[in-house]
């Protein structure tokens, strides 16, 4: 209806809002990231997830993303929500896209395909995601 | 980064006094009509003579713990998240305070109760009005509105015809009774009315997993009680959900967020009133509020928000580091 233009407007000004004190940078499904957030039950106050990102849901202030990792061969998956301000840094360590938008087939493959490992570096990327090339035998 | 998506300029007209029939003037706001570019300040209501702020301080009623102010005419724009100081998601909801002043005025001597009737969102096309309503409208001097609904209050409460109500008349913090119609279901069967369980959906069930069951006892009663629970027509109700937090109010756009679902779908008029349950730690601003006689100051954004909402504007969370801390 007409009246949502000024709830979008609204949930718009808080995004901008929030991307004023956090940078927020461009990532893919199918992009390796790095997102540390604050916890209260940690000593260092933050915490530290590594990922592939799985899934990205754009929906406004409601926007989210899951990163996938496998730890200790257990397979895991966080949620996190773009905007919330209990995140202090996303670092995208690797800029790459596959020939999905949701990579929810990594569940049912081998683990190696989830795996990433935390001391990852970052590549670096010119703001265009890269092609994933998918190897004979592997899943794209 | 550009622009985000969504952002969009609105037009601005202000509410100016004409000569002309009510029923022919044109609604003065659009309908979200406020200037966004540069967050210009809000409209002033010069036009809607509060003549309540023109009396003196000691004059006006001073809120007492009985009192009861009137509530407002909202539209609930829709639901959005935000977030705690812990970083826990909160369910919102958007309510806009549209265009409402005082219409009609309810005495004791002439209508037997304290009341006000408040009109709320400005009406696209008075034309289509039918002229009694109208001369409502031309009596009180007010722009014809869409809607009209009565708030009772107590005698200390009542406020001039023509009186602007704003969202800041609720206080961030406090909690609001919003009144609604709820959305229409329909004709529903009884597992959706009213809960009921139905029957297994296997197991040798002829034909019945759905139904009411039994409807009572045999030849004493002989009758099924009146208010048995049956098939229907369920939602279209007025339903009022008590007691719900004003987390945030933007006073530039007379916009109340509220945590909590509230009925009704997206562009429902809502009724706001006090929560009978919930009552006010602190006066409240009585019997409204002014916005010539508001204080503070009229830069930035004009917003205030309640403590246990955290301001998009001011970072992330952060808790101590205590490695560092030696």
């Amino acid at each position: 209806g007409k009246n949502t233009d000024l709830l979008n407007f609204l949930n718009q000004s808080d995004i901008e809002k929030r991307r004023r004190s956090i940078e927020i940078p461009f990532f893919t499904a199918g992009s390796y990231l790095a997102v540390t957030r604050a916890d209260p039950h940690s000593p260092s106050g933050t915490s530290k997830f590594v990922g592939i990102c799985i899934a990205r849901r754009n929906k406004g202030l409601g926007s989210t993303f899951i990163l996938r990792n496998v730890l200790n061969g257990m397979g895991v998956e966080m949620m996190y929500e773009l905007y919330s301000p209990a995140i202090r840094e996303i670092q995208v360590l690797k800029l790459e896209r596959r020939r999905r938008a949701k990579l929810y087939y990594l569940r049912d493959k081998p683990a190696k395909y989830s795996t990433v490992s935390e001391k990852m570096q970052p590549v670096p990327n010119d703001g265009v995601p890269s092609v994933y090339k998918r190897k004979k035998g592997e899943p794209s | 980064m550009a622009l985000t998506r969504g952002l969009l300029r609105f037009r601005l007209s202000f509410c100016t006094r004409s000569t002309d029939p009510v029923w022919t003037r044109q609604p003065q706001y659009a309908r979200c009509g406020v200037l966004v570019r540069g967050f210009a300040s809000p409209p002033t209501s010069q036009d809607t003579e509060p003549a309540a702020a023109d009396v003196e301080q000691n004059e006006r009623a001073q809120w007492t713990p009985e009192s009861r102010r009137t509530g407002a005419i909202a539209v609930k724009l829709g639901m959005t998240q935000m977030w705690n100081d812990q970083g826990h998601p909160v369910p919102i909801t958007v309510l806009q305070v549209l265009d409402n002043q005082v219409v009609n005025v309810r005495t004791k001597d002439k209508e037997g109760y304290w009341g006000l009737q408040v009109g709320g969102i400005n009406h696209p096309k008075p034309k289509n009005l039918l002229k009694p309503v109208l001369g409502q409208y031309q009596r009180a001097d007010v722009v014809p509105k869409r809607k009209l609904w009565e708030f009772r209050v107590t005698e200390d409460a009542l406020l001039p015809v023509g009186t602007s109500i704003f969202a800041s008349h609720f206080v961030c913090g406090q909690y609001v009774d919003v009144c609604a119609k709820s959305i229409g279901k329909g004709f529903q069967g009884v597992m959706k009315r009213h809960g009921m369980k139905g029957q297994p959906a296997s197991h040798g069930q002829t034909k019945t997993h759905r139904k009411m069951g039994a409807t009572g006892g045999g030849q004493d009663p002989g009758r099924i009680w009146p208010g048995k629970r049956m098939p229907g027509r369920m939602g279209g109700k007025r339903v009022t959900t008590p007691s719900l937090q004003v987390v945030r109010i933007n006073q530039q756009f007379n916009v109340l967020y509220v945590r909590g679902a509230v009925p009704g779908h997206e562009n429902t008029f809502v009724r706001v009133t006090d929560a009978r349950r919930k009552p006010h730690l602190t006066p409240p601003p009585f019997p409204t509020y002014y916005p010539e006689l508001d204080v503070r100051e009229e830069g930035g954004e004009g917003e205030e928000q309640f403590s246990s909402i955290h301001l998009p504007h001011s970072g992330s969370i952060e808790y101590p580091n205590r490695y560092a801390a030696q």
